[in-house]
């Protein structure tokens, strides 16, 4: 539950912060922008689930 | 930069032009999956009495060709189509100021209701048969996305070349047709060479299709560390693509 539970808490985040940013940023580097947001949401989804499952 | 609304647009014309004509029109994007699924399920489970190596259930062969070849279609499907989308779009793209990316967009999504259509299907037939459920699963939209992000990067380079070599778009079908049978999903990987394996690990789609297996079929973990490794691979492929795209942005306009 609580893998879960982080797991759907850090996209909420991730997607907030992404989309925030978004508005905020000036066109060209808006692109490089996401890919790195993608970058670091994947990742820390595939690093937070697991670490989560094993505390559980 | 992304147009939204054209994207979506594009999407419900992408259907709607696909089964144009038809008497059940945009049903047959319901239909098509469903028929994929029963081949999947009747052919390869029941009448070939495919099995997996240890698992006595009549359906695990079923489930381990279904959520192998499912993906892959999305795959294989978005990689072939984006290959060309300029070229195709060309007409669109002389007539009003359109970015590119969104066209390769568009695909990714027509493609994912595709996905989506498949998989839902597949559940309910999981839950028909009792099939026991795990907590992976949540990790789905998440290998599913790095999958799609992964044909986009793919796509947006593939679709930038073919503007000035046409021939990529076949050479891509060519290396498609390759690569899934390089890829184990009709069958295990346990029953390749020992240097076949050794190399497997380099096929992105193997790690992708690799953890779908284990979720599904194993009720296992998939590889956190292929997969991270593989996010990062992937970001670095479409910072790669997207930047070759707009060093030739310029050139490719003119030569559509």
């Amino acid at each position: 539950m609580m893998a879960v539970l982080g797991l759907l808490l850090w996209t909420i985040l991730m997607v907030l912060v992404a989309g925030f940013c978004w508005m905020r940023m000036v066109h060209h580097l808006k692109v490089y922008l996401l890919i790195l947001f993608s970058a670091v949401f994947l990742t820390g989804s595939f690093c937070i689930f697991p670490f989560l499952k094993k505390l559980q | 930069m992304f147009n939204l609304s054209l994207v979506w647009e594009l999407t419900k014309r992408d259907f709607s032009e696909r089964f144009a004509g038809s008497v059940l029109g945009s049903l047959w994007a319901l239909i098509w999956p469903l028929v994929s699924l029963a081949i999947y399920i009747i052919i390869f489970g029941k009448l070939m009495g495919g099995r997996l190596p240890g698992s006595s259930n009549i359906y695990s062969y079923s489930i381990y060709v279904t959520v192998g070849l499912v993906p892959w279609t999305a795959l294989a499907g978005s990689i072939s189509r984006c290959s060309s989308v300029f070229l195709d779009k060309r007409h669109l793209v002389s007539k009003i100021r359109i970015s590119f990316p969104s066209l390769l967009l568009y695909i990714n999504l027509s493609e994912t209701i595709t996905f989506l259509f498949s998989m839902s299907f597949f559940f309910a037939f999981l839950l028909l048969t009792h099939y026991e459920f795990n907590s992976n699963m949540l990790l789905i939209p998440y290998i599913y996305y790095l999958q799609q992000l992964f044909t986009f990067g793919v796509g947006l380079l593939a679709a930038t070349l073919t503007v000035f070599v046409r021939d990529i778009k076949e050479i891509i079908g060519v290396i498609l047709q390759f690569w899934f049978w390089f890829t184990p999903i009709v069958y295990v990987s346990e029953i390749l060479p020992e240097f076949a394996k050794k190399i497997m690990v380099f096929n992105p789609a193997y790690v992708i299709i690799e953890s779908y297996h284990r979720i599904f079929v194993f009720n296992d973990e998939p590889s956190y560390r292929s997969l991270i490794l593989l996010t990062i691979l992937t970001h670095i492929l479409v910072l790669a693509s997207y930047s070759i795209f707009r060093a030739l942005e310029k050139d490719v306009r003119d030569f559509l």
